[in-house]
């Protein structure tokens, strides 16, 4: 059974996940990737004004389509989260409780999370179609001119996701395909 | 001659893009569950359930089978005693603008890729190649990659003595170190032979051959079974998740190469493999 989970999150609601673990999420994050977190991390290097405080946030490495007539949202859904380990640092530093995206980070970076007590969450990549159905609301947050990239609040309704690194540092990924392999 | 024109080949790639954009093509989906019975990870079975799942809510809603809606390659191949009348680049540039649009496609595409990187807004400019080959029909094919499974994608120059064993060696150690984070089940386009810049379209190119059609090389098509099966031992299954089913096809295609050389591409689709050939 999945455990279901409130956002926002503190880093004390996080503390007894384990990883492995399959959770619904519900409720609002933010979506940043690429380009946002560099700009992001440009303006907070110049000690300038930010467009969002991330304290306490779930930050969705995702970027939608745009969505059609009638529709909430377009297709959503994660993308590679190693892409986004050189930003790690400064996200966890800002507060960000939690990382929703794709795939096994870089080594090293499961210990950041651990330092932070923050967890990552993996999901599926390519369902972009089912996951629009698990996204209640989408609103326009900051740098339109970055088309999908920009950064969007995102309201989420029983999006699942597995936890993938726990607030302890501990990464689902090291051990994980040693069951099914068949290769030396 | 035959004249092709180039707004009603505009009109057709247009309607191209629409449809793979929203449409899990069918030898996909039959691959995906037949590899499915294969899968003896609850999870890895549940993540094909979803993908198959995902296919449907995206036909039936008309909505991107995946957010990254990718790169468009539109690769036209003309048969003898043909011609194209009219701006091509200009035609084929403003279908796909005018598909992102309709289709509420994603812009992925930016300019100045080491700067500014400004998006283009409409998915201009597509990736466009022009071959001739010596047949009697012309052809005009799409395909549209995501950024991540483009991202996973290699090329190496192996020694010519490596034969298919380095070639194997080779897709296996790229599936092993960037298929987690390319969207698995994946299907496999590998280029062999060629040259540094021709093995990596045809690795592309390989991925236009439906999965239930055999290759028409034997040994390729043995080649193609057996590095699926390597490839599988490897347990990255469904979503990354660990499983058997890691990758559910593997496309060969050959070209003749220099003495001194074997290169080898492959390009690494995810399981919403987008694409569509249509003989004109």
């Amino acid at each position: 059974m999945a455990r279901v989970l409130r956002l926002p999150l503190s880093r004390e609601d996080v503390q007894d996940l384990k990883v492995g673990e399959e959770v619904l999420l519900s409720g609002p994050a933010l979506t940043m990737r690429d380009a946002s977190l560099k700009r992001y991390e440009t303006i907070l290097n110049e000690g300038k004004q930010l467009p969002v405080d991330l304290k306490g946030e779930l930050i969705f490495h995702a970027g939608p389509t745009p969505a059609a007539r009638g529709r909430p949202c377009g297709s959503i859904g994660p993308t590679t989260t190693a892409r986004m380990d050189r930003f790690l640092s400064w996200m966890l530093e800002s507060g960000v409780v939690a990382v929703l995206g794709k795939g096994p980070r870089g080594t090293g970076h499961a210990g950041l999370h651990g330092r932070h007590g923050a967890v990552y969450f993996a999901a599926v990549g390519g369902l972009g179609a089912l996951y629009a159905g698990m996204v209640e609301e989408i609103e326009l947050m900051a740098w339109e001119d970055l088309g999908p990239e920009a950064i969007y609040r995102v309201e989420l309704k029983d999006f699942p996701a597995i936890v993938a690194i726990d607030s302890r540092g501990e990464d689902m990924y090291v051990s994980l395909y040693t069951d099914y392999r068949k290769r030396g | 001659m035959k004249v092709l024109e180039a707004s009603r080949l505009g009109s057709l790639v247009e309607s191209m893009c629409l449809e793979i954009s929203t449409t899990l093509p069918e030898d996909v989906v039959l691959a995906l569950s037949a590899f499915s019975e294969r899968e003896s990870s609850l999870r890895g079975r549940k993540v094909i359930e979803m993908i198959l799942e995902n296919a449907v809510v995206a036909a039936r809603g008309k909505l991107p089978i995946c957010q990254d809606t990718g790169v468009f390659s539109i690769y036209l191949t003309l048969g003898r005693d043909t011609a194209v009348q009219g701006d091509l680049s200009g035609e084929l540039e403003k279908a796909v603008s005018r598909a992102s649009s309709e289709g509420f496609l994603r812009s992925s595409i930016v300019r100045s890729p080491a700067s500014s990187r400004m998006n283009t807004g409409d998915n201009t400019p597509p990736v466009i190649k022009v071959g001739i080959s010596g047949g009697e029909s012309s052809t005009v094919s799409v395909i549209a990659k995501g950024g991540g499974s483009e991202n996973a994608s290699r090329l190496s120059m192996l020694h010519p003595g490596a034969g298919w064993e380095g070639v194997i060696d080779f897709v296996v150690k790229v599936v092993e170190d960037q298929g987690a984070k390319s969207c698995p089940p994946l299907i496999l386009g590998v280029g062999v032979g060629g040259s540094f810049d021709c093995a990596p379209e045809l690795a592309k190119k390989a991925l236009l051959r439906p999965l239930n059609e055999k290759n028409p090389d034997p040994e390729a098509d043995r080649m193609e079974e057996e590095l699926v099966k390597a490839v599988n031992e490897l347990g990255i299954g469904p979503g990354g998740f660990g499983g058997d089913v890691t990758c559910i096809g593997a496309r060969i295609a050959q070209a003749p190469c220099h003495v001194a050389n074997l290169p080898v591409a492959v390009s690494i689709n995810c399981h919403a493999l987008r694409r569509k050939t249509v003989s004109i």
